[in-house]
């Protein structure tokens, strides 16, 4: 009888040692660690923490900074605001002169891309591009083919701005110059208008090329396109590729190349 | 009774318009982009009413959903109704399609052709209304005479005027002394009571009102207005006006009376007078200081003149920008990132005129405080004011930095050159045509011409290009001679054996006292002939007052048609800088006999060294004629030239 007493007594006092024993083990280890280990416990906690937090800081900033845009650039009156709307809504608009930027998403397949309508006014159109300049992927360059003998100069002065940008020379590789207006009777052809601008920007760049630098970051940044010496080509300019196109921007049949560069480029 | 009606988002898309029959789309479209570009770009949107062509434009800003309203009509209308028309309209429209514009749906169809005639016939029936009812005679509140105080207007017998004499627009040069004397009494009459001419109750009212005082007043008013009506005297009247005239002798309007009764003196005419001249006995010969040696820049260079050589080279290329010494304002840290998340929860706040107009003034001050001139403060922040209101900000953001930042937007806007500015480029494009390139310069004394003509100079040739420098300045002594030495300096720094035995600068002067037009003319012929690039035309410096000299700058800029017409203002310049360009422009406007009269081109701002961050006059100047500012001059040597940042300029200003 006492044995049978005894015996949970005995269970009851070795499943307390045993307890006592992984806490007095536990207590033990705590009490024999040094302020080395306790140091290294810390600092191994606090790097974990800081390297979870930097991936998903990283994962922001890049699903923020990734070039999902396409930028609409031209003079005023190049046609670009007709453009925009037919590639996006696939309707013809009337249009005034654009003050604001106008964004809309543009989608091929599974992948979409932003395609931003930048007014051309002179005075508003560095601003607006600065600004959206980051996300560009790709520009399209709307030029009035009916017009370019006389505008060739403002059109080739935007277009080295932009390709002389650094954050374009950065990140966009692709240009598409569209010959718009090709339905009036004036328009020049696409290859015509090409060595007409490759011309105007063979002197653009002598009379800019030498300019000083300006204060602060802001500001011109001439870089010189193209190869020294040699008369300038879009060929040059590599590694953005610079292709030139015919378009008509009213109705949607003559759509077709811009919308194979577009589906390229995504 | 309106032309065209569209309504239009910011982005350019037309989202409804109602087209009159008789009106074309396309010249109504035009006057629109005429529209945009001049006033809504140019930050002008305080400002009414647009006129384009024969077309009248009026154009309503609703910020909360980006759209335009304009109405079109015919100039010589003149619509009354129009203003509230537009607020009218946007109100409905918004109402009507308040989900499709919030999620930005335009490409679908806007019926609003229904409400839209609706709105007009209540506003034209409005405006009948208004018309048919007779012009109701001003009350006594309204009226001037309330305002005044009772002293002024007591009368006292004897001749005693208490009241502030007022000139008489009456007849004074009358012969006979009946009239005088009824008229003298008459403007009396006039002077306290012009208003009261229309209504004899007013009157009666502020006999009431004055008291005893003025019955007397009443008795002389009711006899003079009887006199005046029958236009005949009694003796009595006419003894009591005789004298009060001889009581007031002292006064001028007595005086002048009697001056114009005296005879008048007859003309002696004197013997036939040799006429005296300006010149006083000499002749213009003696007056010529000009180098009687011939080809003036053959003659040997000053010896105690040493060329700076390190200043050669620098200056290639295009001109360097603006050095803003001050620190570029910090960028603020963006109060996005975490707490963007947030910022859709929470709604938004639309900003009212009560809220935006006490920082309004506040930027005012400020920038009058930096040298802008006050009506163009006022006029900038009125277009401000019409671009905030009814915009819906976060509340994360304050109403103080939407508005500064919306001002800095406009100022950005408005100190960006609005066409290209590449004067090396279009210098090629003359050449290739064969004619040299002009440039003129004109402003009032003392600005800077002279001196910055010949920093622009030097920045042509150390681009290689030969320039022709007219001196059109034949009134100033010294003025040539200035010229001269500029021209010598500069040919010293860049010498002819560099450049293929051609001198790069040349003086074409004819001498002091000659007509500058024909002088301008004669240099660019030369410079045509003798393959000169650029000629720059040095004219004399006028006030902007002084009308046959105004008429002088017109005709030469009319004769020679220069490229590019500088104006040169110094930064220094306040309010008076909008007086100057204004009249400038309308000279050369006015006296101009061509469709298109060529205006001012360009703003030269100079001595901008002077000022540190007051840069205001380079707002009001821009804001004035609409062009852009070419150079910037920060000193006096040849190298104190820039350009314009428009970013620096306004921080410095907003600072």
């Amino acid at each position: 009888m006492a044995d049978t007493v005894k015996e949970p007594v005995m269970r009851e006092e070795i499943r307390m040692k045993k307890r006592i024993s992984i806490k007095e083990t536990i207590n033990n280890m705590i009490s024999n660690l040094t302020e080395e280990d306790l140091m290294v416990i810390q600092v191994v906690v606090a790097v974990f923490i800081g390297l979870v937090t930097l991936v998903l800081l990283l994962r922001l900033l890049r699903s923020s900074s990734k070039r999902q845009a396409v930028l609409l650039l031209g003079l005023c009156e190049s046609g670009k605001t007709q453009l925009f709307s037919q590639l996006c809504h696939d309707t013809d608009v009337i249009s005034v002169t654009s003050i604001k930027e106008s964004s809309a998403q543009y989608t091929v397949g599974k992948k979409s891309l932003t395609v931003y309508d930048i007014p051309g006014h002179e005075r508003i159109r560095y601003t607006l591009f600065d600004k959206v300049k980051k996300l560009a992927r790709g520009i399209i360059f709307v030029v009035d083919s009916s017009s370019i003998q006389k505008d060739v100069r403002d059109v080739a002065e935007f277009l080295y701005t932009a390709l002389c940008d650094g954050v374009v020379q950065s990140g966009v590789r692709r240009v598409l110059v569209v010959c718009n207006k090709q339905d009036l009777t004036l328009a020049r052809a696409a290859p015509l208008i090409q060595k007409t601008l490759e011309k105007e920007m063979n002197l653009l760049r002598e009379t800019r090329a030498s300019q000083l630098q300006s204060v602060g970051e802001g500001g011109n940044n001439n870089n010189y396109l193209g190869r020294q010496g040699q008369d300038f080509e879009f060929s040059h300019l590599r590694p953005i590729k610079v292709e030139f196109v015919e378009a008509v921007a009213k109705g949607n049949d003559k759509l077709g190349p811009i919308t194979n560069w577009l589906n390229q480029l995504a | 009774m309106l032309d065209f009606f569209a309504v239009i988002t910011k982005g350019g898309l037309v989202l409804w318009y109602f087209q009159d029959a008789a009106q074309q789309l396309k010249t109504s479209i035009d006057a629109i982009n005429a529209l945009i570009r001049n006033v809504v770009l140019q930050e002008r949107g305080g400002e009414n009413i647009f006129s384009h062509g024969s077309l009248a434009l009026k154009q309503h800003l609703d910020n909360e959903f980006d759209l335009l309203f304009v109405a079109v009509y015919q100039n010589i209308l003149q619509l009354s109704y129009v203003d509230k028309f537009l607020l009218d309209i946007q109100r409905e429209f918004t109402n009507c399609f308040r989900e499709q514009l919030r999620q930005g749906f335009y490409y679908e169809s806007f019926d609003f052709g229904a409400e839209y005639k609706r709105i007009l016939k209540q506003a034209e029936s409005l405006t009948k209304i208004i018309k048919a009812e007779p012009r109701k005679p001003r009350t006594f509140e309204e009226s001037e005479k309330s305002k005044k105080t009772v002293n002024s207007m007591i009368k006292h017998r004897g001749g005693d005027q208490v009241q502030p004499k007022k000139p008489s627009k009456k007849k004074e040069g009358k012969s006979k002394k009946q009239e005088c004397n009824n008229n003298s009494k008459g403007s009396q009459v006039e002077e306290v009571g012009e208003e009261d001419d229309e209504e004899e109750e007013r009157e009666n009212e502020e006999l009431v009102v004055n008291g005893s005082a003025v019955e007397e007043n009443k008795e002389d008013d009711v006899t003079a207005l009887d006199n005046n009506d029958e236009n005949e005297l009694d003796e009595e009247t006419l003894r009591k006006n005789r004298e009060k005239m001889f009581g007031k002798r002292s006064t001028p309007k007595a005086a002048k009376i009697n001056s114009t009764k005296s005879p008048k003196p007859t003309k002696v005419k004197k013997g036939k007078e040799g006429t005296v001249w300006d010149l006083g006995g000499k002749d213009s010969t003696s007056l010529d200081y000009s180098s009687k040696s011939g080809d003036s820049t053959r003659s040997s260079l000053r010896p105690d003149f040493l060329p700076d050589q390190s200043q050669i080279g620098t200056l290639s290329g295009n001109v360097r920008d603006m050095d803003m010494t001050k620190d570029e304002s910090k960028k603020k840290a963006s109060s996005g990132g975490m707490f963007s998340m947030f910022r859709g929860l929470v709604g938004g706040k639309t900003l009212t005129e009560a809220d935006v107009t006490p920082v309004l003034d506040k930027l005012k001050d400020h920038l009058i405080g930096k040298n802008v001139a006050s009506d163009i403060a006022g006029k900038l922040t009125n277009s401000v004011g019409e671009q905030l209101k009814g915009k819906v900000i976060g509340t994360f953001e304050g109403v103080t930095s939407t508005v500064r930042k919306t001002l800095t937007n406009s100022l950005v806007k408005l100190l960006t050159p609005g066409r290209r500015l590449d004067i090396l480029r279009d210098v090629m494009e003359a050449k290739n045509s064969g004619r040299p390139y002009t440039m003129a310069f004109c402003g009032v004394n003392g600005v800077g011409k002279s001196t910055n003509l010949a920093k622009i100079t030097f920045w042509l040739i150390e681009n290689n290009l030969r320039v022709m420098i007219a001196a059109c300045d034949t009134f100033r002594a010294g003025a040539v001679e200035q010229l001269r030495t500029h021209t010598h300096h500069l040919n010293a720094l860049h010498p002819p054996e560099k450049h293929h035995g051609n001198y790069m600068v040349h003086l074409f002067e004819q001498g002091y006292g000659k007509d500058a037009a024909g002088i301008a003319r004669h240099a660019i012929d030369y410079a045509r002939k003798n393959n000169y690039d650029v000629v720059l035309i040095d004219t004399a410096g006028r006030m902007q007052d002084n009308e046959p000299l105004m008429r002088a700058l017109a005709k030469l800029i009319m004769v020679n048609e220069p490229d590019l017409t500088l104006f040169v203002g110094e930064a220094l310049v306040g309010n008076e800088a909008v007086d100057q360009l204004v009249k400038f422009n309308r000279a050369l406007a006015d006296h101009s006999t061509s469709a298109k009269p060529q205006k001012i081109d360009g703003i030269l701002l100079t001595k901008f060294d002077t000022i540190d961050d007051k840069v205001g006059a380079a707002i009001s100047m821009t804001y004035i004629t609409g062009q852009p500012i070419v150079f910037i001059g920060t000193g006096q040597t040849y190298t104190d030239l820039r350009r314009l940042d428009a970013e620096a300029v306004v921080n410095a200003l907003m600072s």
